[in-house]
């Protein structure tokens, strides 16, 4: 794959739009870019950290500090994101308790879906 | 809802398209029925007025677009707050990066802001909040279900318990308890059943439920506001690329050509390969098509298909139709990567069927070489590179013997 040299300006593009997402319509809090970077196929991967107004899943005891990885629609769909790359972003990213992250997709018609991954096998949530 | 609305919507959104030839610019000459003169001035001049492309036509200013993320992720954005609100109520082009898909963020926080309104009551038809009201009903009515699951637990536990010591201190036996559950089972089942139609006739009143999260909310207000008090806007229209070409290309609407836009869309656009161009200009070609056809043509990735057809717009009615783009070429299908297997398809059908929508696989085909598009792209001559496909449609639609037989 092709590195464009405004590479790194262009995942900030998709940072920014998570965290606005975030911030503003769905209204978490204290939205954030982390600062530990992690080099995947020529690419800068951060996460973007924040706290959700309410649980995100049944199961959680309280309310947490949430991880988010954005990811470009087009990327989601070459498989950018591998397994192996989960691994490090779990390894390099993440504190040793952090049971979960949230891929941030942001598609090209102005929307952005979220999808929780979980590191090794998990329960299914209650609904 | 939707009825009551109507008359609203019919005058909100009473153009299909951003250009509106006859009506925007003066008004035809007078049409007198005995004077044969008044006839030909008059065709005259609805013909310049509507074929030709005199300065009458135009929009008096075109729509600037700011195109971000260069051309390996581009997103582009409207950013006028009055261009955002014209794109959207003439043709339903682009979606509120904070919104559903109308852009009302700013009119929402403005209402939330100045205390009109708190996030759980407002405007109840507001996208919005009717997502936001049924996730609160949804989870009020798991809440429920979950106590009440608790107590069924709690009796077979007791059941049980008594089952194993019937012999001993001669206990409730086993019909007896299975038919204590059963009872409490059914008794439950109406709970549940009388709750959510509470809920719906709660709906129906407009009566707001208690939303407890939104009022322990820290959210602060104060970062979106000015110097001088006021709500900064914060939202932008996104346009697809699709629609960024269509308002470009097609109509002269937003102020860039087709070829600036395509370089900062496109990647490599300059010495670009047929192969770079050709899942756009098919997605495009679709995307031109379904449009000048009269649909309103909007993103179908909600449902996992390229686009939904509307036969007016959302407000109107929901989409009848999903649109799947198929790439006609043999030879790009011959390739392992691009080959489709049966549980693509029956995954992508099963979630439309889900949905109570039509699946269309859009097949697009090319009729001139690769190296005639090139020359014409190359040249900028795009209205001979999309005239130079062809679309051809068919319905797959899941078939069930036992039920599809009367």
């Amino acid at each position: 794959m092709e590195i464009h040299s405004s590479d790194s300006n262009d995942r900030s593009v998709i940072e920014t739009l998570v965290k606005e997402n975030l911030s503003y319509f769905q209204y978490w809090t204290d939205v954030q870019l982390e600062d530990k970077a992690l080099s995947w196929r020529g690419t800068d991967l951060r996460l973007v950290s924040g706290i959700p107004p309410n649980k995100l899943s049944n199961d959680d005891s309280e309310i947490q500090r949430e991880y988010i990885l954005p990811v470009n629609m087009t990327q989601h769909k070459e498989e950018f994101i591998t397994l192996e790359c989960l691994d490090l972003v779990f390894e390099k990213l993440c504190n040793k308790d952090t049971r979960r992250i949230i891929l941030g997709i942001v598609n090209s018609d102005g929307t952005i879906v979220f999808y929780s991954i979980y590191n090794g096998i998990h329960k299914p949530k209650k609904n | 809802m939707a009825k009551h609305n109507s008359r609203l919507n019919n005058v909100r959104y009473k153009y299909p398209l951003p250009i509106h030839p006859v009506e925007t610019t003066l008004p035809l000459p007078e049409l007198l029925p005995h004077n044969p003169f008044s006839w030909i001035y008059w065709f005259y001049k609805y013909y310049r007025l509507v074929y030709s492309n005199n300065e009458d036509n135009l929009l008096e200013t075109k729509i600037t677009i700011d195109v971000i993320g260069g051309d390996s992720f581009p997103h582009i954005m409207v950013r006028d707050k009055n261009d955002m609100l014209y794109l959207w109520e003439n043709g339903f082009f682009g979606t509120g990066t904070l919104s559903r898909s109308e852009p009302t963020w700013y009119t929402r926080m403005n209402q939330i802001v100045n205390g009109d309104i708190t996030l759980n009551t407002g405007d109840i038809n507001e996208l919005e909040q009717i997502t936001r009201r049924r996730r609160l009903e949804r989870l009020e009515f798991k809440k429920l279900r979950e106590k009440l699951q608790m107590e069924l637990l709690e009796l077979k536990k007791q059941s049980a318990l008594s089952g194993s010591d019937i012999d001993s201190n001669g206990g409730l036996d086993e019909t007896e308890s299975l038919k204590r559950i059963n009872d409490l089972l059914l008794k439950q089942r109406e709970q549940l059943r009388d709750f959510k139609a509470l809920q719906e006739s709660y709906n129906k009143q407009n009566i707001g439920i208690h939303d407890n999260v939104m009022d322990n909310l820290k959210f602060d207000y104060e970062s979106l506001l000015d110097e001088n008090g006021d709500l900064l806007s914060l939202e932008s229209l996104e346009l697809m690329p699709v629609e960024a070409t269509f308002l470009s290309f097609a109509l002269p609407v937003l102020n860039i050509t087709p070829r600036e836009l395509f370089r900062k869309i496109l990647p490599n656009n300059d010495n670009s390969s047929y192969d770079t161009v050709h899942s756009f200009i098919i997605h495009y070609v679709a995307y031109h098509f379904y449009r000048s056809h009269g649909w309103c043509v909007r993103s179908g990735i909600k449902f996992g298909c390229d686009y939904l057809l509307y036969k007016r717009g959302p407000p109107f009615h929901h989409a009848e139709f999903c649109i799947n783009v198929m790439d006609n070429d043999p030879l790009y299908y011959r390739s392992n990567k691009n080959m489709h297997d049966y549980t693509w398809y029956s995954r992508i059908s099963r979630v439309i069927g889900g949905a109570k929508k039509t699946l269309i696989l859009s097949y697009v085909t090319r009729q001139t070489t690769k190296k005639q598009i090139m020359e014409w792209w190359i040249k900028g001559q795009y209205h001979k590179v999309f005239n130079s496909y062809e679309i051809s449609e068919i319905i797959y639609k899941r078939w069930v013997p036992g039920r599809n037989r009367d």
